[in-house]
């Protein structure tokens, strides 16, 4: 059996044409066609074997928020590639953990860092730099005391971070060694549209995100809130929004929850590394 | 090939083809259609060479008849069953995967589906030494797990390599990608690659990115054919990964109905040999498997598997 050219992402007209001057396959074409369009068309990605996969994850390694409980559930799971959702209500601590995570991927290699910058895509006007000094702050005098650097550094870990949107996002991956990128947080943006567009929309914004997230190796963070589901007249539960299309097609879950003013908990729900299992942290 | 070219027949020359595509006359069945008075016309050949073409043409292109026998003995020498290595789930279906079939896993997200996929492709690589084809849709395949879980069994670090390297990975971005690529394996199997087990994790990823259903059920169907295509030529067994989505009907005031919906649309739902359905155990940890759809095996029947660390048991 051979493949059929209207198996290929074509418009309609072109495939009249084709059809019309008597090409039906792919193979009719291949051998004298090397045009991009083709290329693209008849695009067939690499394989590899899951070793190859393996030594390179390796060589990547996890972001860390030096939070001892909270990097070992996340261990494996901040890497190149990954769509990680932090979801909880409001004050559960889910940008003090973005802002944490865009300096710590700024900072050295030797100390856990990895020397890129951080992309901070903020959909509700909650990027405070103000918060972000405070970290920065507390992490500073912790590690300054090793590091024995300047106050200089300082500003310059705060400087590379940059608001931008997603349409400017490849022409920028070119010049800037992005290794974070942060959607603080997707609940609006997906919300606002029509019932039936959301889902294609959202699936594209994965599959695009996703694809540069491998080829510029950076790892992709998304937060997320939390909504009322009724399930009958009486019984309702909490749960993220946005349904379990997009559940499914995040790869990794955490559900942050403030216990007490000091202490957090954060639950990994969906992980395809880790069993469920959860954690008590807290931010000093 | 279907357009025509000096391969087609010896007897077919350069000029010979350039009169008949001049008059439009370009694929095999165009000139199977065309009268044979008007191809000697145009082609200057004499009435018995053109009719000698067409007969090649017919016999190279048409379908094959098998008899019922053959095809039954082709059948029992080439079908197999491919073991899970999950010992519950081989029992439910009868021994394990069979070969030419398409099984489809739905369940919510989070319910063992990414799981299964993974226990099923590294026992299969380690048990049977063959190579498994992981067609990877939305970034799920780990090879940290995979290696995680091969540490667990305490493999040697030799035979881990070895079972790591005949697990290929390809990253599907669209279902048009996906087609392309199983006419690739097509051509690879052809040239003697031996792959038993296809898994593709997951559908929707790729066919919920559709705006309209037309375009969407176009590209299927044209998954679906060669995916036909492989099972029934080269007995390849394929897992396909599928999301379930929960809804609640009724108005303000009235007991809601909860449904379940399967995705990727109404016309897969018919595609799958066999579905089973995941549901996750939120209290001890065990996940439910059942049969929901399947010619062979009782509906309902069901059985319950841990995940741990040394995979899905």
């Amino acid at each position: 059996m051979e493949q059929n050219l209207s198996s290929l992402n074509l418009t309609t007209e072109c495939y009249k044409t084709l059809k019309s001057s008597g090409f039906t396959y792919v193979k009719d074409i291949n051998e004298t066609e090397d045009s991009k369009e083709w290329v693209d068309l008849t695009l067939v990605p690499v394989t590899k074997t899951a070793l190859d996969i393996y030594c390179n994850d390796n060589e990547s390694g996890t972001i860390y928020t030096f939070n001892g409980a909270f990097d070992e559930l996340l261990e494996n799971e901040l890497v190149p590639g990954n769509v990680v959702e932090i979801c909880g209500e409001p004050g559960s601590g889910k940008s003090q953990i973005c802002f944490q995570l865009c300096i710590n991927v700024q900072l050295p290699k030797w100390i856990g860092g990895k020397e890129g910058n951080a992309l901070y895509l903020c959909t509700n006007y909650n990027f405070s730099t103000e918060r972000l000094k405070e970290r920065l702050k507390e992490l500073g005098e912790e590690i300054l005391k090793k590091l024995s650097c300047s106050g200089d550094s300082k500003k310059r870990k705060l400087s590379p971070i940059y608001f931008t949107t997603v349409i400017y996002l490849q022409k920028w991956l070119h010049h800037n060694k992005i290794r974070l990128l942060i959607i603080d947080c997707i609940t609006p943006i997906i919300q606002q549209l029509d019932y039936t567009e959301k889902r294609h929309f959202m699936y594209n914004l994965f599959v695009n995100i996703q694809k540069l997230a491998i080829e510029y190796g950076f790892v992709v963070i998304i937060t997320n809130n939390v909504t009322l589901r009724t399930k009958s007249v009486n019984n309702t539960y909490k749960t993220p929004a946005l349904g379990e299309a997009y559940f499914h097609r995040v790869n990794t879950r955490v559900l942050l929850e403030r216990k007490s003013p000091n202490y957090f908990k954060a639950t990994l729900k969906k992980s395809t590394i880790k069993k469920q299992s959860s954690v008590l942290f807290n931010f000093s | 090939m279907s357009r025509l070219s000096t391969k087609t027949h010896p007897l077919l020359t350069e000029s010979v083809i350039d009169n008949l595509f001049s008059k439009q006359i370009f694929t095999v069945t165009n000139y199977i259609d065309t009268d044979v008075k008007r191809l000697v016309n145009i082609t200057n050949l004499t009435y018995k060479n053109v009719l000698t073409i067409r007969k090649h043409i017919i016999n190279k292109n048409a379908a094959v008849v098998k008899n019922g026998l053959s095809a039954f003995e082709e059948w029992l020498d080439k079908n197999a069953l491919l073991q899970t290595g999950i010992q519950n789930i081989d029992s439910i279906l009868n021994g394990g995967l069979s070969t030419g079939h398409v099984y489809e896993l739905c369940g919510l997200p989070a319910s063992g589906k990414t799981q299964f996929c993974l226990t099923v492709t590294m026992n299969i690589a380690q048990k049977l030494k063959q190579h498994v084809y992981y067609l990877d849709c939305k970034g799920d395949f780990n090879a940290t797990r995979i290696k995680s879980m091969l540490d667990a069994r305490k493999v040697t670090n030799n035979d881990t390599i070895e079972i790591m390297s005949k697990i290929l990975v390809k990253r599907i971005n669209t279902l048009y990608e996906l087609v392309n690529s199983l006419y690739q394996i097509k051509t690879e199997t052809n040239n003697g690659l031996n792959v038993k087990l296809i898994v593709v994790d997951s559908l929707p990823a790729l066919a919920y990115q559709f705006e309209e259903f037309s375009k969407c059920n176009s590209a299927l169907n044209h998954l679906v054919n060669v995916m036909k295509f492989l099972t029934s030529e080269y007995y390849v067994c394929f897992v396909v990964t599928n999301i379930l989505t929960t809804w609640y009907e009724g108005n303000i005031g009235e007991e809601k109905l909860l449904s379940e919906k399967i995705g990727s649309g109404k016309y897969w739902q018919s595609v799958p040999n066999t579905r089973l359905k995941f549901v996750s155990g939120e209290v001890d940890g065990k996940y439910e498997i059942s049969i929901v759809k399947s010619n062979e095996i009782i509906t309902g029947t069901k059985c319950y598997v841990r995940i741990g660390d040394v995979g899905m048991m």
